[in-house]
């Protein structure tokens, strides 16, 4: 098998490429698409949609997450906070 | 493009890294996978992208938890024992796997991450080599696992070299059913002898028993007290593992050639 990807490792166009490989899609202004075809929203932050030059994947995963800092630094508040509840 | 553009970019991007794959199509031109013939160009990226290293797509909650098995007990052993193995990263599937299993096990969620389960093993097993694939994620979930790891363990000490390690890893993933018993207590001392006869005659270069609770352990204890003789007759080794908990009372047992010390 092959070592996992780092999405971040791709340019921009790479990374859309990839995303249509498994039916995500880009839009005119650079946001991205779901499959079933809703702008794909931030988890971190549901009232912004994800820019596919933002966009982040969990490692070993094709979830798409927003990649921006501020969103990172959610998504890692949110796991922490999911573990200390379990 | 023609047919003969295609197969050609194919042939071309089958041994490339993902990463490659994708600068070399962006470099063609290629930025989405709508026009005729492009589609087995998508499956082969879908495939690149999905065999990954843990020969599933997981989901956030499962990626992290591959993430942290870094630091599973288990999986640090055998990395340390066999960390060239290219399938290390399916071993910590098999954690994921065993994890779910334990909460089925205990009525959690149970209907829902059996339905988990069996996608994983789907997706596991339509990837090419898909059914070995299965085998070695489904191995951390054996009783035997530890016993393996207990056999690896005690080679790596007697200076075998990683590769002998490594070979054997592979050998037992697939053939562990065949040099191991799982010593039950309605089994009869007969049994047990007759196994160990079995690969004693056979030449094998190793076999495992394990048994839980006082009466295997038992049984165990007495089939090797009558194999003495035999077993070292056979220059085999033998170590025993015991585990003396009240909650589980186990044993294991290594019986190996010494292949360097003779």
């Amino acid at each position: 098998m092959g070592g996992e990807i780092i999405f971040q490792e791709l340019d921009e166009k790479e990374r859309i490429l990839l995303l249509r490989a498994f039916d995500y899609n880009v839009d005119e202004a650079g946001f991205i698409i779901s499959p079933s075809g809703d702008k794909l929203r931030s988890k971190e932050n549901p009232s912004r949609f994800i820019e596919a030059k933002f966009a982040s994947l969990v490692p070993g995963s094709l979830e798409v997450i927003d990649g921006t800092p501020s969103a990172i630094a959610e998504f890692l508040v949110r796991k922490e906070s999911q573990k200390n509840d379990s | 493009m023609t047919h003969n553009d295609i197969e050609q970019i194919l042939i071309i991007i089958k041994d490339l890294s993902l990463k490659d794959a994708l600068i070399y199509l962006v470099s063609l031109g290629i930025v989405d996978f709508s026009k005729v013939g492009y589609q087995k160009i998508k499956i082969l990226i879908q495939n690149k992208q999905n065999e990954g290293r843990y020969a599933f797509v997981p989901n956030s909650d499962e990626a992290i938890y591959l993430q942290k098995s870094f630091n599973n007990p288990c999986y640090k052993e055998i990395s340390l024992l066999v960390p060239s193995y290219k399938y290390l990263g399916l071993i910590r599937t098999g954690f994921l796997l065993k994890d779910y299993n334990n909460k089925i096990e205990s009525n959690i969620d149970k209907d829902k991450n059996k339905i988990r389960v069996l996608e994983i093993k789907r997706q596991i097993l339509c990837r090419p080599g898909g059914f070995t694939l299965l085998k070695i994620a489904k191995f951390p979930s054996t009783e035997f696992f530890s016993l393996v790891l207990s056999y690896l363990h005690k080679l790596k000490i007697n200076n075998y070299p990683e590769e002998h390690l490594e070979a054997e890893f592979n050998d037992l993933i697939n053939s562990w059913q065949n040099s191991s018993k799982f010593v039950r207590s309605e089994d009869s001392l007969d049994n047990i002898i007759e196994f160990c006869r079995d690969k004693i005659e056979k030449g094998f270069n190793r076999f495992f028993l394990l048994g839980l609770y006082d009466k295997s352990i038992e049984l165990i204890e007495n089939g090797l007290k009558s194999l003495k003789e035999q077993i070292d007759k056979g220059e085999y080794e033998t170590v025993i593992i015991k585990r003396e908990s009240k909650d589980l009372p186990m044993i294991e047992v290594l019986i190996f050639k010494n292949l360097l010390k003779i």
